[in-house]
């Protein structure tokens, strides 16, 4: 019916949602949640053609809605988002399989390390180290002061490096 | 400030891939609300209705496609062109309908006028505030009333006249004697009956 909203939603799919996924695993750490997430956003996007109208950082702007529609779903569901923070109730993994035990092995515990952090600091950790935002960015992606943003990133950093540096040492 | 080793070698690691039939449902869902498909659905069924009732109203002919034939999937009896929405149109029962329909607007765009007429506002925007003759005798006959309401003293406007109250309870009709009494002076006319 509106052909044009179809080839974009398709070609916003194949440009965006990998990043949106992994970025919503990282906030989320649940696969059915993130599913959720990215299923409401693209409705959000056929319902509104226009809510990308005039935008230059497209991705930047999907992940921010990412982040928002995160923070809506864990103010709906508070309990299960508490419990999840007590345990490491990873149910899919963050990481790409991979084969060398050794690599496999740090790639766990860079995982673990992240489960144990604090959804701030992982969301900042994420558009940092995988998404390569300057902090600017990130500020403005997550609403958060400048200042925050680094000090987020150092933190989850510190103890991302606390946590991993002997397995880290080893492998080098 | 540039990334050292650990932050590099973290940075590298590459996420877990997308689902690969998440793009199907995704956007599947997605379209499907872009096409406010629950709207059109309404449509189309009302459409469908008004389609059958052309039918009924004419007989249906075999449907004949570019080729001449019917669809091979659709049987004789399904293989019907549809009476036109002017046929629907035209019937005596839409006819009706529409009329009441223009009917019930005027009588509500008629009730809506007067209404401000009453008001005090002219039906037509701009044109003075002064009230027409009908609202002055309205307003004119509502002040009476009020005036008549207050006034404690005056019988109100078309109530009927009141019966003085009777304070003395000697001069209080027999109807209105008090219950007891009522029984005393029954008992007393009986004994004299039997006396």
């Amino acid at each position: 019916m509106f052909p044009g909203v179809e080839i974009d939603l398709e070609r916003l799919y194949d440009e965006h949602a990998q990043a949106l996924h992994a970025f919503g695993l990282s906030l989320t750490r649940s696969t059915a949640d993130t599913k959720d997430l990215l299923q409401d956003m693209f409705v959000k996007l056929a319902r509104n053609p226009g809510l990308l109208a005039g935008i230059r950082d497209q991705r930047g702007f999907l992940l921010r809605l990412m982040h928002h529609a995160a923070i809506d779903l864990f103010r709906r569901g508070a309990v299960r988002a508490a419990a999840l923070d007590g345990a490491a109730a990873q149910d899919s993994p963050m990481f790409a399989a991979v084969a060398d035990p050794d690599e496999r092995a740090f790639r766990d515990s860079v995982e673990s390390a992240m489960i144990e952090l604090p959804a701030e600091q992982r969301a900042v950790l994420h558009l940092k180290l995988w998404e390569g935002r300057t902090f600017d960015a990130i500020a403005e992606l997550l609403g958060i002061p400048l200042n925050t943003a680094a000090s987020r990133y150092r933190y989850g950093l510190d103890k991302l490096r606390s946590r991993l540096r002997p397995l880290y040492d080893e492998l080098r | 400030m540039k990334p050292d080793d650990f932050e590099q070698k973290v940075g590298r690691i590459p996420r877990a891939p997308i689902p690969g039939d998440w793009k199907q449902d995704i956007l599947r869902v997605a379209r499907e609300e872009a096409a406010g498909r629950t709207a059109w659905f309404g449509v189309r069924w009302l459409g469908t209705a008004l389609e059958g009732a052309g039918c009924r109203r004419r007989p249906c002919q075999p449907r004949v496609e570019s080729g001449g034939k019917p669809p091979q999937s659709m049987t004789e009896s399904q293989a019907i062109v549809h009476g036109s929405w002017l046929d629907v149109l035209s019937a005596p029962w839409v006819l009706l309908a529409a009329g009441w329909m223009v009917i019930a607007l005027l009588q509500w765009g008629l009730a809506g006028f007067e209404k401000r007429e009453a008001s005090g506002r002219s039906g037509m925007a701009g044109v003075g505030s002064r009230p027409s003759v009908l609202a002055a005798v309205r307003l004119h006959r509502a002040e009476l009333l009020t005036l008549s309401s207050n006034d404690e003293s005056a019988p109100a406007f078309g109530a009927p006249a009141q019966a003085p109250t009777l304070t003395n309870p000697s001069e209080r009709p027999r109807s209105e004697a008090l219950p007891g009494r009522n029984g005393m002076n029954a008992a007393l006319g009986a004994r004299r009956m039997w006396s």
